[in-house]
């Protein structure tokens, strides 16, 4: 992951220390207030993989039922955060694929045609726009999932695309092109959004 | 990449950097749940005192539905079979014919002067009867002869009999069938020690507070009619962690500069220097604060009182329906003082955090009580048990009552 991007440390509080350490010894009142400190923020990683709340929350259970249980193989090497949050990227990757093969997800490659239309006038657009988080999170989760993971890991959670194309099992020149085509779907979408607002 | 694209990832990056949405608090308890089920199926020797509730429960309602079958489906010894061995082992009479013998011990000469019409009488009924003797037995011969060929007889005794009879008679003897007694003492003084595992409901947005303990009782029994009635002491020790907040003063960097120690010409150009600098990191004591826990020890003395019924006996084995209350006082308290890890820090305060306990309960007990009589005397018994509490274990706050699991192991013996 570049470390540029996400403003996170490896030196861990004293608190966060306490806290490990109760969770490797099993201890339930510290898992839970582990879980209190993180998870708003794991909340938000899980929205922006998923397609809605109710799925976003079965992640985030799920993760976080992983990382207690594998908290022990937590060495105190990286950020701990940084940790918590490739565990949830990871479980969300490994959800999409389940449902995948269940067939309650679909690749959304239709969205092909949509972007091939204007692209000029679109990537013209450069101009400061407001939106507010829902609206943003929003806009993650109407993307086609190809597109919404290479645009999170890349944009949002400051993967190389060497390491999505690892963790998506892609080409590396597959996630360069998902995510120039999920900026693209996003002006597009922003460009809407202002226009309605208007 | 174009600089709308970079617009994009900035808008995304700026609009959800403090974005922290609250997802439902089902989630938590859905965490809880998955956690303990992941404990309780990854079984090994570490968690062992942690799963012993669970593993005893299911233990004891294992034994129990075993139990259960076996005294449901396993009758006396079948009566064919323990006809055929009779029947098989029978002898029959070396002389078959005892109405000859009869017949000559009672023939009297006509001319012996005695009247012989009584004797005639005699005669006729002791005819009669030894007819209806030597009917009977070849009637009964017949009867015990006809099924069984010495070939069947042999392949039922082989085949069959024996190997059911050989459980049989070991069940016989396990169960106390074969010749065992229960002393018939009606008083009973016992020893038991176990696992409570405590679950405090602390409402929808945080998790139950849990807590194992260990028990120890000592008890006192009358029984009558497979009625009994039961009191003692037992005391519940508590392990348990106190949260402290501890207010701290910890050395920290508080800001870094470059010191520059001294300069030299530069070799390779002779119009600049180099600079021999250093960087300097200035430190200074810093507040600080933690959330810290200590290991707290409680134990309550709790007095019994309950009532019981004998729902069934089987040889050495019995079960017992019983319930009842208690009462329960805090007898001793062990608090530990918290400790910061060693190093350059300098406690400025704790502040005690942990929810006050109560010092008094009252409750109620609901349970099983497995027995095995393992001589006249000494009784094994398995009890687990379900509790109540009239009251939450902590004092603050609005909080519904807990309850709890456990299971009781120990001996007792009769008077």
């Amino acid at each position: 992951m570049k470390t540029g991007q996400s403003n996170e440390t490896n030196m861990l509080s004293f608190e966060d220390l306490q806290l490990i350490d109760g969770c490797k010894r099993g201890k339930r009142q510290f898992q839970n207030l582990l879980y209190q400190r993180y998870f708003r923020k794991m909340f938000a990683v899980c929205l922006r993989y998923s397609n809605n709340q109710a799925e976003a929350e079965d992640i985030l259970q799920e993760a976080f039922v992983k990382v207690f249980k594998n908290i022990s193989s937590y060495t105190g090497n990286g950020s701990f955060e940084g940790w918590m949050k490739r565990i949830m990227i990871n479980t969300s990757l490994t959800q999409y694929q389940k449902n995948k093969r269940m067939g309650t997800s679909v690749d959304l490659e239709v969205v092909e045609p949509y972007l091939t239309e204007n692209d000029e006038k679109s990537e013209q657009s450069g101009r400061a726009v407001s939106l507010n988080t829902d609206q943003l999170i929003g806009l993650i989760q109407k993307l086609p999932a190809g597109y919404k993971h290479v645009f999170s890991m890349y944009a949002l959670d400051g993967f190389t695309h060497q390491e999505i194309a690892d963790s998506l099992g892609i080409n590396i020149n597959t996630s360069k092109s998902q995510l120039s085509k999920a900026r693209k779907y996003l002006q597009k979408e922003i460009e809407k959004l202002t226009e309605n607002t208007r | 990449m174009d600089h709308s694209q970079d617009n994009i990832d900035q808008l995304f990056q700026q609009g959800l950097d403090d974005y922290s949405p609250t997802p439902s608090p089902k989630v938590w308890q859905g965490v809880s749940r998955g956690l303990s089920w992941t404990e309780f199926a990854s079984f090994n020797f570490t968690n062992f005192a942690h799963n012993i509730y669970l593993i005893s429960v299911s233990s004891v309602a294992l034994v129990g539905v075993i139990l259960t079958a076996f005294l449901t489906f396993s009758g006396n010894p079948s009566p064919e079979l323990l006809t055929t061995e009779v029947i098989v082992n029978q002898e029959i009479p070396s002389n078959p014919n005892p109405v000859e013998v009869s017949r000559a011990a009672t023939s009297i000469p006509s001319d012996s002067g005695i009247t012989s019409e009584p004797d005639e009488q005699a005669n006729e009924k002791q005819k009669i009867r030894l007819e209806k003797q030597k009917q009977e037995q070849i009637t009964r011969t017949e009867l015990t002869i006809m099924p069984l060929t010495p070939r069947a007889a042999y392949q039922v005794l082989e085949k069959d009999t024996v190997k059911r009879d050989f459980w049989t008679r070991t069940w016989d003897k396990i169960a106390g069938l074969e010749g065992f007694y229960r002393h018939p003492g009606k008083f009973s003084l016992g020893l038991s020690s176990g696992i409570d595992k405590f679950v405090q409901p602390m409402g929808e947005k945080i998790n139950d507070y849990t807590a194992n303990s260990n028990t120890s009782q000592l008890k006192v029994r009358y029984e009558n009619y497979g009625f009994q009635i039961e009191t003692g002491l037992m005391l519940n020790k508590w392990e348990d962690d106190g949260l402290y907040n501890a207010n701290y003063r910890d050395w920290d960097t508080i800001y870094s500069y470059i010191r520059v120690d001294y300069f030299i010409p530069d070799p390779t150009n002779p119009d600049s220097v180099v600079l021999i600098k250093e960087i300097v990191y200035v430190c200074d004591s810093v507040d600080k604060s933690a959330l810290i826990s200590a290991s707290n020890k409680y134990t309550y003395l709790t007095i019994p009182l309950q009532f019981g019924y004998k729902l069934a006996e089987y040889g050495r084995f019995g079960v017992t329906a019983w319930l009842g209350g208690a009462i329960s006082f805090e007898s001793t308290r062990q608090i530990s003082s918290p400790a910061l890890p060693s190093g350059a820090r300098t406690k400025v305060s704790y502040i005690d955090i942990t929810p006050e306990r109560r010092t008094q309960w009252f409750m109620y007990n609901a349970g099983l009580r497995f027995d095995i009589m393992l001589s006249r005397r000494i009784q094994l018994e398995i009890e687990p048990y379900y509790r109540a509490y009239t009251k939450p274990v902590f004092t603050n706050g609005n909080l519904s009552n807990p309850h709890s699991l456990g299971i009781n192991a120990g001996l007792s013996v009769k008077f």
